[in-house]
């Protein structure tokens, strides 16, 4: 089963997600509602993938992925950003950031695991659980 | 797989659940925007915490109606989120734009609401 982190400061958005992603995909979720909450779970969790807001108070996502880069426990977890920011400057942004995909918010509940199943290459994946 | 086994029908109670629970933060956020246009309305000035205030709630109004199931209502808050975002000079026609588009982000907000109401849960 697969372990997925979800870091969002919105409870509706997070309790949405786990939803989705259980529900749908059968795979463990794992929530954090800080970057700094977020951090300190994956380094201890380690998680198959992070699902990570852009736009949070405090530590945003992308200063939560730097950090995750800086870490040799944490770096090859791959990374989703989750964003209302779709402005092609934005694109532009955060495609030199090495970042595993962005997902644009609004997303779509029903279609969401299985379009990371298969940005991440898990396919067979976002199936019914057993 | 019947077709009440489908995604959708599988997470549609769940997701009517979610959105009775966030409704009023939902109404909440939709007032945020109608209160500072009306306080435009009256002194033509808004505070710079106040258009952070404007362009926040905005912003996450974005994320969560199209998430509900609504992207028009989406569309709607991520144009006032622009309007009020913080290189933008709120002035009269900052107001005359989304005097129009928070009415509509209502009423996007109450026919959600009313769909809502008839899924059984």
């Amino acid at each position: 089963m697969k372990r997925i982190l979800i870091v969002d400061d919105e409870d509706d958005i997070r309790e949405i997600l786990r939803m989705s992603l259980e529900m749908l995909a059968g795979w463990e979720v794992l929530e954090a509602h800080t970057g700094v909450e977020a951090i300190s779970i994956a380094l201890h969790a380690q998680p198959d993938a992070i699902l990570l807001d852009m736009m949070m108070p405090g530590m945003d996502g992308i200063a939560v992925f730097e950090q995750l880069q800086g870490s040799a426990d944490t770096r090859n977890i791959p990374v989703i950003l989750l964003t209302a920011k779709t402005q092609p400057a934005d694109r532009r942004r955060f495609s030199h950031l090495g970042l595993s995909a962005v997902v644009s918010k609004p997303f779509d509940p029903v279609a969401l695991p299985g379009t990371i199943a298969d940005l991440l290459g898990w396919n067979s994946a976002a199936q019914r659980p057993a | 797989m019947s077709a009440g086994d489908s995604p959708q029908s599988r997470l549609a109670a769940p997701l009517a659940l979610l959105w009775r629970k966030h409704y009023g933060t939902i109404l909440e956020r939709v007032a945020v925007l109608e209160h500072a246009v009306d306080g435009l309305r009256l002194d033509s000035a808004i505070s710079s915490s106040e258009q952070l205030l404007v362009e926040s709630a905005a912003h996450k109004l974005a994320g969560t109606l199209g998430t509900f199931g609504s992207p028009r209502g989406s569309e709607i808050a991520g144009h006032i989120e622009r309007l009020f975002s913080p290189d933008m000079v709120v002035d009269e026609q900052v107001i005359i734009q989304a005097g129009p588009l928070i009415s509509e982000l209502r009423a996007v907000v109450l026919g959600l609401a009313l769909a809502y109401d008839s899924t059984t849960t």
